[in-house]
């Protein structure tokens, strides 16, 4: 469904005045350097990550929000980069996105019930009756039950939990057949979150949707996705069924953010191996592997070269020389 | 019966702005106390001509120069021409100019403001430029020399004041729509498909609109100000037109021979003719960004 | 006596609407190097409880009624004079957002400075900052930045600087509202590693307040789970999470994805919490309870004992 080969992402550092006079060579932010996966239909790949880790622009290029630097981007053989003017606004019907943010993710001054029709409306699908009715059926299939009681509301007068299925109806109104969902239910309370995760999965089984799920929290990962790419600073560091990642972790810094999650049970034996320091600067990334400042086996042959993602078991990929068996 | 029903029927939808208002607190007393001022001198001043007792521009109504008193509760001035008269018609010019200046920069300065921060790049920075560059001068004195160049006239006043207050609109337009731009929801129009110009004019215009409305009554108050600045100056109008700007000039000459009235009414009324507007700025400015949350 | 003491506190946020019981009748206590974890969602209270306890509840908030006792001061009543000494001296606190807590044009060692000295004044400069250097190397950050400028930190930093901060002086009690909320996983690790740490060499007692559960199994020795200004469970850690009484700790913990356990079912709670300026009647949480049942719908649940927990639930409430 998804492919995407050799994707490069640099931003340009902005520079005062005076840096620019004093150096001649431009800086970048490496935000996504050289990733390569791909999705299958109506699987969840969860695309983890910290700060920095540039799962976020992944998933921006993805939806061609942003232009990539290079690379290219594949959906169900259209290659995004060939796109342009009225036929990517045309192809946008079948990827859309569900953001982190209720709160900003809607107009303050649009009607609820509006903000899902727009979408139907700037496609140009179907008669205005028929929008509407799409509309009041996609406000009650996301849980908003009955529509008349929310179609009319602005999205100041719902709760946190009710905007993001908004949020989600507006997305899948148009019947996408590609959806990333960036930190879905950061913003949700933790009460709520597994309502809207299972009204994601509930909807994904409906409307046969693959989904790319953007995150920083692996227990919620773990919970809904299928597989897992773990990404640090630009690269990823493994990739694969999600079975396989959280129960046999071959890279260390899977086995780092493995062991550093918080676990709800005051009896369980926690193993940390928390590496020293922070997250560099994706401006000036380590050379060789980018995580050897970092890692606790790290070798001579870290530092120099990089390592490229190979499968050492079946379908489970990892970008280390000396991968955890 | 009917009567009373109907009577309520009329305030009712008064009532309710205004009840709801005043249950915002600091925010919404601002408002309704400078709403009713504005309207109030508006008022006055559009049913001048019924209640003025004399000609405002009538020479030798009255004696030259005489206190306020139960004939011309206001005084006259050197002219002998009635100062309550002249207080009640003095601010139409003021209201007139006003306006226009208003009318001028919303057509003017908004979709500038729109179009160059939304598109970026070159014509944003040019557009800065320009703007920055008047923004940078003092206001009143740009306004002095354009209507040094243009020449006396409601419509000239109205142009300069406009050209001095235009980078105003420009700016807070433009920090709005920065930062709306970013925002997700506009994202997701443009994930909707949405083309450029849907995107500012459905999603971007309507939020940016409080900020609008809110330096749109600063302008107001400014542009009395400057207006009546102007005129004190002596580049606004013609002497015949009764104006509190004319009676501030020939009232700080008159000052001096301790006729206070002269001065002190039309003054008077300026301050609260900006104040009003104002107030009315100020907590419409409260009220669409409150300090105070929760 | 408890270090920190706590007794039906209520606090009011007086808006023109009506007036919101953000902490209502809150009582509970902290020992010496005692860690009490108080959880709850956005909304509960847990941070204004927090401030309460050295008097930093923001306008339009009140402290209505109720006693807050800290190494036996009355915080509440005391003069300003003395709360002042009390913050920083006796009690250290971390706010949530370690990117605005800290002042941009000051270096971290005049923060240190201005920290120390303002409780010591017999300090001198040189003194202050050699602690502020010895604090920092404990805190694993490279003594020598003690000159550096805020903005030179990065967020995980930035927190163990606030921590460093609220320690200098030595207090007995840490109170830290959401330390690791906007930081990345493996930096929330670390820095919860080291709260663990200076609580077992510092005996110091720390009030965490948080919303995520897996942080509060992991540190506390005791947790109170709040919802909507109340206490609905207090209990020890262990206890609260094996054997949680109330139904809205039952239904919370079992919607938190435990990585451990396999094939876990997540489960939810429907609806959202109660809009505090307009509360339903009884108990706060009936219209989202499954056991709720008459009485629950008419009468407010007191905190009462049970076995070794407190709960506030009729369930439990055999009167």
């Amino acid at each position: 469904m998804l492919t995407v080969t050799n994707l490069k992402k640099y931003f340009p550092v902005e520079k005062g005045f005076l840096d620019k006079l004093l150096t001649l060579q431009k800086s970048f932010v490496r935000a996504v350097d050289d990733i390569s996966f791909s999705i299958k239909r109506e699987d969840i790949l969860g695309l983890v990550g910290e700060s920095g880790s540039g799962k976020s622009t992944t998933a921006r290029l993805c939806l061609r929000l942003t232009e990539p630097t290079s690379g290219s981007i594949v959906i169900e053989g259209v290659d995004l980069a060939k796109l342009r003017g009225e036929e990517l606004r045309r192809f946008r019907k079948n990827m859309q996105l569900i953001s982190q943010d209720p709160n900003a993710s809607l107009n303050p001054r649009i009607k609820v019930g509006q903000a899902i029709r727009h979408a139907l409306f700037y496609q140009r699908v179907g008669s205005p009756s028929e929008q509407i009715e799409r509309t009041r059926a996609m406000l009650e299939r996301v849980g908003l039950k009955p529509w008349s009681n929310f179609y009319n509301r602005f999205p100041h007068e719902l709760s946190g939990g009710q905007r993001q299925r908004v949020v989600i109806a507006r997305a899948l109104v148009l019947h996408p057949k590609f959806v990333v969902a960036d930190e879905p239910i950061a913003m949700v309370d933790v009460s709520v979150r597994a309502q809207i995760l299972e009204l994601m999965l509930e909807l994904k089984k409906e409307f046969d949707l693959t989904y790319l799920f953007i995150t920083h929290d692996l227990a919620m990962a773990n919970y809904v996705c299928r597989s897992i790419a773990i990404m640090y600073l630009g690269k990823i560091a493994e990739m694969g069924p999600k079975e396989e990642v959280f129960e046999r972790p071959l890279h260390p810094y899977t086995l780092a953010l493995l062991s550093s999650i918080p676990v709800p049970d005051p009896k369980a034996e926690l193993q940390r191996m928390i590496p020293q320091g922070e997250i560099p600067s994706p401006i000036n990334p380590p050379k060789g592997c980018r995580f050897h400042p970092r890692c606790p086996h790290a070798q001579a042959i870290c530092s120099e070269h990089e390592p490229q993602l190979e499968e050492i078991r079946p379908n489970h990929q990892v970008a280390c020389f000396f991968p955890r068996t | 019966m009917s009567n009373d029903a109907t009577r309520k029927g009329i305030f009712i939808p008064f009532l309710r702005p205004i009840t709801s208002l005043a249950r915002r607190g600091l925010a919404g007393s601002a408002i309704l106390v400078g709403a009713m001022m504005v309207v109030a001198l508006a008022l006055m001043t559009m049913i001048s001509p019924w209640i003025s007792p004399h000609d405002p521009i009538g020479i030798n109504v009255g004696p030259i120069l005489s206190p306020p008193s139960t004939q011309f509760p206001l005084g006259t001035n050197h002219l002998g021409q009635d100062m309550l008269s002249r207080v009640y018609s003095g601010g139409a010019i003021m209201f007139q100019v006003a306006i226009l200046s208003v009318i001028i920069c919303l057509a003017v300065g908004v979709p500038i403001g729109l179009f160059a921060s939304y598109v970026g790049g070159y014509t944003d920075r040019l557009a800065s430029l320009v703007m920055d560059s008047i923004y940078a001068f003092p206001g009143l004195v740009l306004a002095i020399a354009i209507a040094a160049m243009l020449g006396p006239g409601v419509v000239n006043i109205a142009l300069s004041i406009a050209v001095v207050y235009v980078p105003s609109y420009f700016r807070i337009i433009r920090s709005q729509v920065l930062t709306i731009k970013e925002l997700p929801y506009v994202e997701a129009a443009h994930m909707m498909g949405a083309k450029r110009l849907s995107i500012l004019f459905s999603y971007i215009l309507p939020n940016v609109v409080p900020s609008i409305v809110t330096v749109a009554t600063l302008n107001f108050a400014d542009a009395i100000l400057t207006a009546a600045g102007l005129t004190f100056v002596g580049l606004g109008l013609p002497v015949s037109t009764p104006d509190w700007g004319w009676d501030l000039t020939y009232g700080r000459q008159l000052l001096t021979s301790g006729a206070w009235w002269v001065i002190a009414f039309p003054g008077l009324m300026i301050v609260l003719l900006a104040m009003g507007f104002t107030l009315l700025g100020e907590g419409l400015s409260e009220l669409f960004n409150p300090r105070l949350q929760k | 006596m408890p270090l920190l003491d706590i007794q039906s506190l209520v606090v009011e946020y007086r808006t023109l609407r009506a007036n919101v019981k953000a902490v209502d009748q809150v009582s509970l206590s902290v020992e010496k190097g005692e860690t009490l974890g108080l959880v709850g969602e956005s909304g509960c209270g847990k941070s204004t409880l927090g401030l309460s306890t050295v008097r930093l509840v923001p306008f339009p908030g009140k402290i209505v009624s109720g006693h807050v006792t800290l190494g036996g001061i009355d915080v509440i009543s005391c003069a300003d004079e003395e709360i002042r000494r009390i913050r920083g001296k006796r009690v250290g606190y971390i706010f949530q957002d370690p990117m605005t807590s800290l002042n941009p044009v000051k270096r971290i060692g005049a923060h240190f400075v201005e920290m120390v000295r303002t409780h010591e004044r017999e300090v001198s400069k040189e003194d202050a900052l050699k602690r502020g250097r010895e604090m920092l190397e404990r805190l694993g950050i490279h003594p020598q930045r003690i000159d550096d400028f805020p903005h030179q930190f990065s967020g995980g930093m930035r927190q163990r600087v606030m921590i460093g901060l609220a320690l200098a002086l030595n207090p007995d009690l840490l109170i830290a509202d959401e330390p690791t909320t906007s930081l990345d996983v493996i930096v929330e690790a670390q820095i919860i590693e080291l709260l663990k740490h200076l609580k077992e060499s510092l005996r110091l007692a720390l009030v965490l307040i948080t919303h995520n559960i897996g942080i509060v199994a992991e540190t506390a020795d005791r947790v109170a789970v709040m919802y909507a200004g109340k206490i609905a469970e207090l209990s020890e850690t262990d206890t609260l999470f094996e054997r949680p009484r109330h139904p809205y700790t039952q239904a919370l913990l079992n919607s938190v994805p435990n990585v451990r356990k396999k094939g876990q079912i997540l489960s939810w709670i429907p609806g959202a919490p109660p809009d505090l300026a307009e509360p339903p009647p009884g108990c706060l949480f009936h219209p989202r309870c499954p056991f709720a049942f008459d009485r629950c719908k008419k009468e407010e649940p007191m905190l009462m004992k049970h076995n070794s927990s407190e709960v506030a639930c009729h369930l439990y409430d055999k009167r």
